[in-house]
Order: structure tokens, then C-alpha cells, then sequence
């Protein structure tokens, strides 16, 4: 397996949904590859970065007025 | 909460309850918005529909899939039919439905075209754990990255938002967007991959030739 092929199993590698033969050429070629070692650990950063981010919250106003949605849906019901 | 309590909750009008569930899923909602609509007003606007669909239609659901993912699927009907009538400020690139199948995860150039070494990186990309952990997740490194995530094609941007942002497993996100699990891990891939390279031209912008002056070297603070 060469440094491009594996690049493209990342994501899966990462996943753990390589099917095996393919797992075991892509941890074979781990072993002696600092530059696929260095692109796996910043496809992990990545993700990490990704998951750290604040997520958006609603406004005031929409919050209220989906609560006032949600009261005239209850009475109306 | 599971989903049957969740729906007890709303079906018998409690109020705090109801808001506790806005308030949980108010990120993915509005992240998911966001991609389809011009701007936040709008955003919200699709989010407060989402809910009163939701409401009405909650004697529909059955509780077979989760309630968030149920949701996810109001509000992109919601958002998506918003977006054609909204069409002038909509990027028509980011409603294309399928990219080009050779499309590559890192540019083919840091790459050995032929040779004993062909396939095999050209040089070794940057070790990122001497990048300070203050660094990574910096405001600047987050608007790095989400400015990347904005630029992204919609099906791309929904499965990392889902995946990465958000948090939720493979299986919940392929029905929650009706799309194949190989369908799911090719589109989070090509999106993740985006996103790593902004943050390698960030983090670690290629040397320049001295002769080029260090300056173009220094990434933007904007």
C-alpha cells in the first residue's frame, strides 16, 4: 500500500470499518511510515478541532416564540 | 431522555419540558439551517417552523427512530424548500448532489509520480502535536476551521456537521439524511479532508523561498 492509496482509508481506518486484510495493510504500512503516522494524527486533531466547537444557540426571541408556538399548540389541541 | 419520555413530555403540553428540548437540539437545528438559508434571521425562522411542523405532526411519529433524527429530517425539508424560495443568495455549488468520484484526499502533487518512491509523500506532512493545545483550539483556529465547514458542498457539510460537530453515530446520520453508510463515509471523508487542509495552511503554511520574504509566510489574523 502506497501513502496515497492509504490516505483515502482514513476515514474508515479511523471508523474501524476497514475489513481486515485491509486493516492489517494499513497497520503494516503504519509501522514504517512517520509521514501517513503524521497524517493520521492530524485527521485526528481535525476531528477534535471539529468537536470542540460551541455550538449555536437560538436567540431570545425565536426561544420565545417557539414557546408560544408550543402553548397555542397545547390549548389548541 | 429517551424518545418515549421526550414524547410523553410534549404530548401532555409540559412546558419546561418542551423548552429543555429546544434548547437540546438547538445547535444541530441551526448548524443544519445555516447551510441552506442566507442568514441567521432566516435560520431561526426555519428552526422556529421545524418545531410547530413537528408539534403538528407528532401523532405521526412512532418513536421507530429517534427523536432528533426525526427533527433533522423536518427541518431540512423545511430549510431546503426555504432555499429555493430564498434561491438569490443560495450558493448553487453547495446544492450540488454528488462531487467528482476522483476527487483526493491530500493534493496528488505531495506525492512521488513515479520512481522507486512513487505514492509515497514527497515530504513528511507537519507533526501537529508540537502545535500548543492553546493554539488548536483558539477562536482563530475554530474560525479557521468553520469558515472551511461553510464552504463545503451541502451534503458534505451535513454529514461532517452531524458527524463531527454534533457528534452522532454513522448509523444515525445515514437515516437521518436517507443516504447509503458508503454514501456517509465517502461524503465525511471528502469534507474532512477540506477541513484538515485549511488547518495545515493554517497551522503549517508551506515554506516559503527566503527570496519570497518570510512575511507571505505569517497566516492572516482575519
Amino acid at each position: 500500500m502506497t501513502c496515497a492509496e492509504l490516505v483515502e482509508r482514513v476515514t474508515d481506518y479511523l471508523d474501524g470499518v476497514l475489513p481486515t486484510a485491509e486493516l492489517e495493510r494499513v497497520r503494516r504500512h503504519l509501522l514504517t511510515c512517520d509521514g501517513c503516522q503524521a497524517h493520521i494524527q492530524q485527521m485526528r486533531t481535525t476531528v477534535r478541532i471539529l468537536e470542540a466547537a460551541p455550538g449555536p444557540r437560538l436567540s431570545r426571541e425565536t426561544e420565545a416564540r417557539i414557546l408560544a408556538d408550543f402553548r397555542q399548540w397545547a390549548q389548541d389541541r | 431522555m429517551t424518545a418515549s419520555l421526550e414524547l410523553e413530555a410534549l404530548r401532555t403540553g409540559d412546558q419546561d419540558a418542551f423548552r429543555e428540548l429546544v434548547e437540546q437540539h438547538q445547535s444541530v437545528l441551526l448548524r443544519l439551517a445555516v447551510t441552506y438559508v442566507p442568514n441567521r434571521a432566516v435560520a431561526e425562522e426555519v428552526v422556529q417552523e421545524t418545531w410547530l411542523a413537528a408539534l403538528r405532526g407528532l401523532h405521526g411519529f412512532e418513536g421507530r427512530a429517534s427523536l432528533r433524527t426525526w427533527l433533522v429530517r423536518i427541518l431540512l425539508n423545511v430549510a431546503r424548500r426555504r432555499a429555493g424560495t430564498e434561491a438569490r443568495t443560495v450558493p448553487f455549488s453547495g446544492l450540488a448532489p454528488s462531487q467528482s468520484v476522483e476527487e483526493s484526499a491530500v493534493d496528488p502533487a505531495r506525492f512521488f509520480r513515479q520512481g522507486p518512491n512513487a505514492g509515497h509523500w514527497t515530504s513528511i506532512p507537519d507533526d501537529w502535536a508540537h502545535v500548543p493545545e492553546t493554539r488548536l483550539l483558539s477562536a482563530e483556529t475554530q474560525q479557521v476551521v468553520s469558515r472551511s465547514v461553510d464552504r463545503l458542498p451541502a451534503s458534505q457539510r451535513e454529514v461532517i456537521t452531524l458527524r463531527d460537530l454534533e457528534g452522532w453515530s454513522a448509523a444515525e446520520v445515514t437515516q437521518a439524511l436517507s443516504i447509503t453508510d458508503g454514501n456517509q463515509r465517502v461524503l465525511l471523508h471528502r469534507a474532512r479532508a477540506k477541513v484538515r487542509k485549511a488547518l495545515e495552511d493554517y497551522l503549517s503554511p508551506p515554506t516559503t523561498d527566503p527570496l519570497d520574504g518570510a512575511a507571505d509566510a505569517t497566516p492572516s489574523a482575519n
